[in-house]
């Protein structure tokens, strides 16, 4: 049995619950039997209540929407503020995605449409006249026509493919886009 | 039914390749060159290959040009200054181009091919009474130039 000096030393660790097992069994069987270390126990148990009730608890509203912002402003090494990039450059990249490659068919299909006719432009800037045309005159005998303007002009690709241009009586140009 | 006054017509063709990064002129083009000059922006012109080929109405010769094309020319008739002309440009056994047309003889037409504003083949052609008729051989006979197409009869020469 512990003589009552030993057992007052062990009396705060005893009430905060922090000494062995055995140590716990100990204590407890002496304060059962004596009636001075139980005062002092209850003393210890008095003395821990007020200490903790006059103790000011912190307020801690906000306190959450205070530390994520700490976090927040927490400097990051260069690889995680990349990933973050990168991840929320890919949130956006199935919204902005669709956006370019409809900007990007628009813009071919204009190129497609509008090049034939910038060519044709191009081509009528050397003072060239297109005479092609699609009449069907009887070639066995010349006739007294201008030179030069196709007949019964005929094609396996789309006839707005070859373009005819005179600029004089005695020159002609076919002129055959797309093909070397 | 086709009418030729001329019996004997000369086809002379040229291929050229047209671009406008340089400014070299080839030399062996000749007068051509101003009259590629004033119909086209090219700055430089180089001679691929020159061939001439007499025939006759209604038959047909074959030109090889760069590229793998064919230019197959028939004269269709003559009359007077004047030739009916039936052309037809073939990729591989693809026609490309199928096209009749009367020109002055001695009148230039040209074919131009182009994949980019940047350069071009262009293929001059003109028909021409030919200077002189061939007195070694009759139409048929195959020179060792450019190979005419195997059914037709026509002499190709090559300069």
């Amino acid at each position: 049995m512990p003589a009552c000096d030993q057992v007052k030393l062990l009396l705060g660790p005893f009430d905060d619950g922090e000494l062995e097992p055995h140590e716990m069994e100990e204590v407890a069987l002496h304060v059962v039997s004596c009636v001075a270390c139980k005062a002092a126990l209850e003393g210890y148990r008095s003395l821990g209540v007020a200490l903790r009730d006059c103790t000011p608890q912190p307020a801690i509203d906000g306190f959450s929407a205070a530390v994520l912002k700490r976090i927040g402003h927490t400097p990051q090494p260069w690889w995680m503020r990349c990933r973050r990039y990168f991840g929320q450059l890919a949130e956006h990249a199935g919204a902005s995605l669709s956006l370019v490659a409809a900007g990007a068919l628009v813009a071919l299909l204009t190129a497609w449409l509008v090049t034939p006719y910038a060519q044709r432009l191009r081509y009528r800037s050397s003072n060239l006249v297109q005479v092609a045309s699609g009449d069907k005159n009887d070639v066995s005998g010349p006739s007294e026509e201008v030179p030069g303007a196709s007949q019964n002009a005929s094609l396996e690709q789309p006839p707005s493919s070859m373009i005819t241009l005179s600029n004089d009586p005695t020159t002609t140009v076919i002129w055959l886009p797309n093909q070397p | 039914m086709a009418q030729c006054d001329t019996p004997v017509l000369s086809v002379h063709v040229d291929s050229m390749f047209a671009g406008e990064s340089g400014t070299e002129i080839d030399q062996r083009l000749g007068p051509e060159t101003g009259r590629l000059r004033a119909l086209f922006d090219y700055s430089s012109y180089r001679l691929l290959r020159s061939d001439e080929a007499d025939t006759q109405c209604g038959q047909e010769v074959a030109f090889f040009l760069p590229a793998g094309r064919i230019l197959h020319v028939r004269p269709l008739a003559t009359h007077g200054n004047l030739v009916a002309l039936e052309l037809a440009l073939f990729a591989g056994a693809r026609a490309v181009m199928r096209t009749q047309l009367k020109m002055f003889k001695g009148g230039l037409l040209v074919l131009v091919g182009s994949q980019s504003p940047q350069e071009a083949y262009i293929t001059s052609l003109t028909v021409d009474a030919p200077p002189r008729l061939p007195d070694t051989a009759p139409f048929g006979t195959i020179s060792p130039g450019p190979t005419p197409l195997p059914s037709r009869e026509n002499q190709i020469r090559t300069k």
